[in-house]
């Protein structure tokens, strides 16, 4: 792909921001998001974009290759229960299965209720027919039955659209297209989602999940068709794209197609635009920390590529779904802190949200969040938070800080610094389990920080983690926008299995094979020529009945023919790093599970050379000095450098801070800092 | 690096043990030791018991074997940890070496919950050579499919002593120094069915210990030792002194309740009573039977340990799990008895059976403590005994073609339906209404059939009307499945609530028991639930169905709209729901009537004649009041109203229902005494007689208790708070 320009845009509850890249440049932006109709603010944040640039709307659209969408509007319809009413035909005797949620039960006031289930019970119709585990017909769908049931779920009860899920539809769809193919004349123009079409996959639980998942948020992306037709009409000749919850972009069609993609579209735009910034920094690997107001996410970027995983919760729903594997834990900037019985200080999973949001906001809020802690350590100059659009009042801070503080015969600074360490370990703790979960070595990697207040908390983190640097993008407060403007096209197609390796091993090629194919002809679909076309295989493997699968990449031979002799150690060795030697038993077979072909296209390779680096040079001096609480009795005179002031290769020890408008960074004593090629600035962790 | 710096850290006066800060900093950093252990374990174990139904755990302990924290599902099993590291630490003390790796699986030698749960234990040291100091020990432990004995699985119901169940071993070393002992695995593994799957767990859990050890040592040296020492010392304490001051606020005196074992026609009587006194609790099994030879003899860490974790989940959730709750909280089991048995006694259920009913008992004597406390700030959560007084499980094994064996224990036939609670219906196929522990994920159907040679016909929440209440009980599974290739199985069974269900709280109603069946060509037999010897043929059907906990309150009080959805969705007939719940459905609903789903609403007018009428009736079958109130005593409408039990207030001398007011009972005498009693005699499926007995408000007839009990038993609970009996 060439050099024109690219277009970020992330829709958030809250906030749309925009990003805009052509050649070494960018401009961004925020615009107030419009609920009602999310095509709004996206034409909003264009025509700021636009005189971000200095050109008017049809000459920015005109010259626009790329333009990308990340969205949680999909993830809305799930948090606020707002999806379609649903029902479901199932396998006569099994129609409990679904409401009998799988995943934890959830705590409330001690009372640990089952998850909500995506389809009241009551819609639930088990339909007489079975397919046995080798795809054998036991007993064929009779139609009538299947209508009689959609009808009395559509006209009876009101329902606005049908799932059909089988045992084992996946293995033989013959039931599923039989009980599809009658409801296409008793109910037409309701929505029918069928599960081994969605995701044909083991575990009929996930499927199934997947299928209500899709059904359920059907109707969540509507507004894209007439905002796309707004914005051809305004010049826009490139196609609109999605961040897709597994990190690549997908055509507006292939969102609508299967929905439930875009659940995790936001943090995946993120990981997304990680991904583009470790390849910049020669395929670093990489911890993403982006820090928000009421959480922090964590994912992982290892050998270029975002870690994935194949099954997964989405609030609350159990399900398979190819998505960026990201770890929350409820501890933001907005994170309310509290004592615990034990006397304790703790602070979060709770919110002060953006209503009444911190004490320091003004707003009423009385108790102390993690951003007033900051506020009174130092950390955060309440003159000039947001550029000073938002002055924050720090003897609120100050005051609900000395409120919890007294309870536990500590001073509002001392509880503030505690409040601080607590938080930070709870951080670090999110960020070590992550890195433990895949075996990988801290000190390989470097903490990527993004979000409202990462900049704050990177260098402590990789300090605490034993991460040797910690990274702050320039477009760290924008960082999912610009993910959506330079992911790259990307399709997958799977196919489960579940037989011991190898096997038929020319099967399993032949079953590659197909899926390539069906992957390059799903880009096709997109509007991506063959050659453009970038193909990766992979094989899901596990020791014989494991409970979890790892996900290994296939080569291709000189033949084009998928390799397969040497699958199996490099699963083991894999294994081996993961868990250590000793947890690999002799003589215990290898199962191939589920068979992947992953098709990408279009990633942004407009980045600069891999592992450019300025020369090195001092640092202006500071533009202020702050005294900030470093210690739990007494504060420290920290310089105070302007994100303006500092060129490319800039570079200063630690502690210090830097002020970049938008967002803080901290850089932590023990660490240097230094602006490298790409704008970031990046903190070295003296070992 | 150094994180903190105790210099830095400590400076200010308010900086001693027990540093607010301090304390959740090391706490947080110990929880993701054990969770990064239990990330291991699940991921590296191969058994769906333990990778799909996630029966492990993994756990901090301080160099003296007392509890830090603890990971994974079972909360029960940290009472595993503590015993296999005092025992490691009583033999091994002298010759403890870093690398050291221990396994134990004997519940009589320090072992963990039966001997299919194998401990793993390893000393955590700081500093090297000589000045290596041991500061701890992580412990992790996981359900293994098969530890030998005479039955596939290990649950064996013809043994009747411990030395025909399993292999068993005292802590051992499985690695000394870092050097594996491949003696020791290959006596281990030779004497185990399925020793691959075997090995692959206990590895887990040597790779779940390695992690979390090498985790350990990096917390304590960035925190210094003697700041480590002190800050988990300190939480400890702290933990203790919130739980007593908990404790202290409950309404003193005496609760007891009665329970009972079974197996097959043997019933044996478990007495449990409980001491409140002060800040302490004490619960007491003296009068339990002597220790029998089947395998449901417990031992009294288990039962305490269960006890410990209950009495958390009911009120100190909020609290962390470590050692200092187990401190105000003693429990007397009599040596040799079912509570705490002596080899030979065989030990294969030793959480289950014996223990489970324990710790049920020991909940609900302290839920009818809670219910006489006046106390609004005490936490409390009123509801039933867990469900995991009614679990239920079974085995069958095969031999392949290629002769090696075969076989599953179905981690779904565990699940019952929880008890009805105050406010809250309970969940199917899920054991706890209450509490932090998620025990027990289910597998797929999909899963199951590839891997085992059956189709499964169905699984659902069992119907019926039991666990009826104002809140009903969840369900327990019901299953049904065909031996689908040319194997013979064998079985065994080895299921609790048989032939006595568990009892409902607050006029709720009991629930449902245990049953297996298997369906032949020659018609249905019932499988009895303490056997083995069990078989089944190609084309042969076997069907279980789980049990389940009690109700919660009258079903009479039951909003009908929720007595109607059951009855669309097939969890009711009409006839239950008019006969169980006095629900009168709408009579005539037109052609859709027939059609399976169609919701039927209730009709108002006669749902409220037929309860009124059921509960008439009632009180016409009841037996009299074993000690009528007099007309004349009459309630002091000035006297202010305690709480006694659930709808019954004292005032002044009197126990009176909160419902109509009536009297009950003059203190000292129990409240039930004025109560008319409705008794009934129910059979189970497998033709065992057991009695309801339901006290009623002798003026309106409503359900004030019900309990389930033999036939020749008398009132099963007593509740005696200081306040009652001194009034």
């Amino acid at each position: 792909m060439g050099s024109g320009t690219r277009l970020g845009i992330d829709v958030g509850g809250t906030f749309t921001d925009v990003v805009v890249v052509t050649g070494a440049t960018t401009a961004r932006g925020k615009v107030r998001s419009t609920p009602d109709d999310p095509g709004r603010a996206v034409v909003d944040a264009c025509e700021l974009a636009a005189a971000e640039v200095g050109t008017d709307l049809a000459t920015l659209l005109g010259g626009v290759e790329r333009f990308g969408l990340g969205t949680t509007v999909v993830t809305n319809v799930l948090a606020t229960h707002t999806g379609r009413r649903l029902g479901l035909l199932t396998t006569h005797g099994f129609e409990d299965l679904v409401p009998l949620a799988r995943g934890s039960p959830v705590s409330e006031g001690g009372w640990l209720v089952p998850p909500p289930s995506l389809v009241d019970r009551t819609r639930i119709v088990g339909i007489h027919e079975r397919i046995d585990r080798d795809g054998r017909v036991l007993q064929a769908v009779d139609a009538d039955e299947v209508r009689a049931a959609a009808a009395h779920l559509v006209d009876g009860d009101g329902v606005d659209a049908l799932v059909v899920s089988f045992l084992w539809s996946f293995r033989n769809p013959t039931n599923e297209d039989a009980a599809r193919a009658a409801l296409a004349d008793a109910i037409p123009g309701v929505p029918v989602v069928v599960g081994s079409e969605m995701a044909p996959v083991i575990r009929e639980y996930e499927r199934t999940q997947f299928a209500l998942l899709n059904a359920y948020v059907g109707g969540a992306l509507d507004w894209l068709t007439p905002l796309e037709a707004e914005l051809r009409a305004r010049g826009l000749v490139a196609p609109i794209v999605l961040t897709h919850s597994n990190g690549g972009a997908t055509t507006g069609a292939g969102a609508r197609a299967v929905p439930i993609g875009l659940a995790q579209s936001g943090p995946a735009a993120g990981a997304a635009a990680a991904t583009q910034l470790a390849r910049a920094m020669g395929d670093a690997d990489v911890v993403t920390c982006d820090l928000g107001g009421t959480s922090l996410d964590v994912a992982l970027v290892h050998g270029g590529e975002s870690l994935r995983r194949t099954r997964g919760s989405l609030l609350g729903h159990w399900t398979s779904l190819s998505m960026v594997d990201v770890d929350s834990v409820g501890s933001g900037g907005g994170s309310v802190a509290w004592v615990d019985p034990v006397g304790a200080i703790r602070v979060g999973p709770r919110s002060a949200g953006a209503d009444p949001g911190p004490a320091c906001y003004g707003r009423g809020g009385e108790e102390p969040t993690l951003t007033d802690a900051l506020v009174v350590l130092g950390y955060l100059d309440p003159a000039r938070f947001l550029d000073g659009r938002m002055p924050l009042d720090g003897a609120l801070a100050e005051a609900a800080c000395s409120t919890l503080g007294a309870a536990l015969g500590l001073g509002a600074a001392e509880t503030a610094w505690g409040i601080r360490e607590v938080a930070l370990a709870t951080m670090a703790r999110a960020v070590r389990t992550r890195i433990a979960s895949r075996g990988l070595v801290a000190s390989d990697l470097a903490v990527l920080a993004f979000g409202g207040c990462g900049g704050l908390f990177a260098g402590d983190i990789a300090l605490d983690a034993g991460a040797s640097r910690a990274v702050v993008p320039e477009l760290a407060p924008v960082f999912s926008a610009h993910g959506a403007a330079t992911a790259a096209l990307r399709r997958e197609r799977s196919r489960s299995i579940a037989s011991r390796f190898p096997g038929d091993a020319d099967a399993l090629r032949h079953v590659l094979g197909e899926l390539a194919k069906a992957v390059v002809d799903d880009l096709a679909g997109d509007g991506v020529a063959v050659d453009d076309v970038a193909i990766g295989l992979e094989a899901d493997l596990r020791f014989e009945r494991q409970g979890s699968e790892l996900t290994v990449p296939v080569t291709t031979g000189a033949d084009g023919r998928a390799v397969l002799d040497d699958l199996a150690e490099r699963f083991t060795a894999e294994y081996v790093q993961r868990f250590g030697a000793g947890a690999v038993a002799m003589g215990v077979a290898v199962e191939v599970m589920t068979l992947r072909a992953v098709g990408t296209a279009g990633a942004a390779d407009d980045a600069p050379t891999r592992g450019a680096r300025s020369a090195r040079m001092a640092a202006p001096p500071p533009a202020s000095m702050r005294t900030v609480r470093l210690h739990r009795d007494h504060g420290v005179e920290v310089p105070v450098h302007r994100r303006a002031d500092l060129a490319s290769g800039a570079a200063f020890a630690g502690p210090a801070l830097v002020d970049a408008g938008d967002t803080t960074v901290w850089v932590a004593a023990g660490c240097h800092a230094r602006v490298d090629a790409l704008g970031a600035l990046v903190l070295e962790v003296a070992p | 690096v150094t994180r903190i710096d105790p210099a830095v850290a400590a400076p200010t006066a308010a900086a001693e043990p027990g540093d607010p800060i301090l304390l959740e900093v090391l706490r947080s950093r110990l929880q993701a030791v054990v969770d990064e252990a239990a990330l291991a374990i699940e991921q590296t174990a191969v058994s769906p018991i333990v990778a799909e139904g996630k029966d492990y755990s993994s756990n901090v302990l301080d160099a003296a074997g007392g509890l830090l924290v603890g990971g994974g599902k079972v909360e029960y099993k940290y009472a595993g940890a503590r015993n296999v590291v005092a025992a490691t630490i009583a033999r091994h003390a002298a010759t403890l070496a870093p690398g050291d790796f221990f396994a134990a699986n004997d519940p009589h030698s320090g072992g963990g919950n039966h001997p299919q749960d194998i401990e793993i234990c390893q000393p955590v040291f700081v500093g090297a050579g000589d000045d290596a100091v041991l500061v701890g020990w992580i412990a992790a432990s996981a359900h293994l499919v098969d530890v030998g004995g005479m039955t596939f699985g290990s649950w064996a119901p013809d043994a009747t002593e411990c030395f025909q169940e399993a292999v068993r071993f005292p802590p051992v070393r499985l690695f000394r120094a870092g050097e594996q002992q491949t003696d020791v695995w290959d006596m281990f593994l030779t004497n185990v069915r399925l020793p691959q799957l075997v090995e692959m767990d206990v590895r887990g859990l040597v790779a779940g210990c390695h992690v979390a050890t090498r985790k350990l040592v990096s917390v304590v040296e960035s925190l210094g030792l003697d700041a480590y020492r002190e800050t988990t010392a300190a939480l400890c304490d702290a933990a203790e002194r919130v739980l007593r001051d908990r404790i202290r606020r409950i309404a003193d005196g005496t609760y007891a309740m009665d329970g009972w074992v079974e197996w097959g026609d043997e019933r044996y009587h478990l007495p449990c009573r409980l001491e409140v006194t002060g800040d302490a609790l004490r619960v007491d099994f003296t009068g339990a039977p002597g220790q029998v030879p089947h395998f449901v003899n417990s031992k009294h860490f288990i039962v305490r340990g269960q006890i410990v974790a209950d009495t958390r989940a009911l009120i100190g959730q909020d609290l962390p799990f470590c050692e200092g709750l187990y401190r105000p909280i003693e429990v007397i089991c009599p040596g040799g008895t079912i509570v705490d048995s002596v080899p030979p006694a065989p030990i294969a259920s030793a959480h289950l059976d014996v223990a489970m009913n324990a710790t049920a008992l020991a909940t609900q004597c302290l839920q009818l403590a809670l219910a006489a406390t006046d106390d609004a700030d005490l936490p409390r959560l009123p509801s039933g005994p867990s469900g995991q007084a009614a679990l239920a499980n079974h085995s069958w094994s095969y031999t392949t073609p290629s002769g090696a064996i075969d076989g599953w224990v179905l981690s779904e036939a565990f699940q019952p339906g929880s008890s009805a609670g105050a406010g809250h219906d309970g969940s199917d196929l899920f054991a706890n209404l209450v509490g932090t522990q998620h025990v027990l994920d289910f597998v797929d159907v999909e899963i199951t059939e590839a891997w085992y040679p059956l189709h499964v016909l169905g699984k659902a929440a069992a119907p019926g009307a039991h666990g009826a209440g104002c809140h009903r009980s969840g369900s327990g599974c019901r299953m049904a499945y065909r031996v689908s290739g040319d194997e013979h199985l064998a079985g065994a069974m080895f299921a609790m609530r048989e032939s006595l269900p568990i009892g409902g709280v607050a006029g709720g109603q009991p629930g449902a028991p245990t049953e297996f069946v298997v369906h032949r060509a020659d018609g249905r037999a019932v499988l009895d639930a303490h056997a083995a010897g069990a078989t089944l043929a190609p084309g042969e059907v076997f069907e279980f169905q789980a049990g389940s906990g009690g109700g919660w309150g009258d079903p009479l009080d039951r909003d009908p709209d929720l007595v109607a959805r059951d009855v669309q969705i097939g969890r009711l007939t009409r006839e239950q729901a008019e006969a169980t719940y006095g629900v009168v459905l709408v009579a005539d609903a037109g052609p859709d009537d027939a059609d399976a789903g169609a919701a039927v609403p209730a009709d108002a007018t006669a749902t409220t004649d037929r309860r009124a009428a059921i509960r008439r009736e009632r009180l016409a079958a009841a037996t009299p009041a074993a000690r009528p109130i007099a007309p004349g005593v009459a309630v002091d409408p000035d006297r202010p109203a305690a709480p006694l039990h659930h709808g019954i207030v004292r005032r002044g001398r009197l126990a009176v229902s909160v419902g109509t007011g009536a009297v009950l009972a003059v203190a000292p005498d129990h409240w039930t005494d004025g109560c008319p009693v409705l008794v009934e005699e129910r059979e189970t499926a497998s033709g065992r007689r057991w009695l309801s007995r339901t006290y009623l408000d002798p003026l309106d007839g409503r359900a004030l208790h019900v309990e389930a009990v033999p036939l020749d038993a008398p009132r099963s609970f007593t509740t005696a708070p200081r306040h009652w009996t001194d009034a």
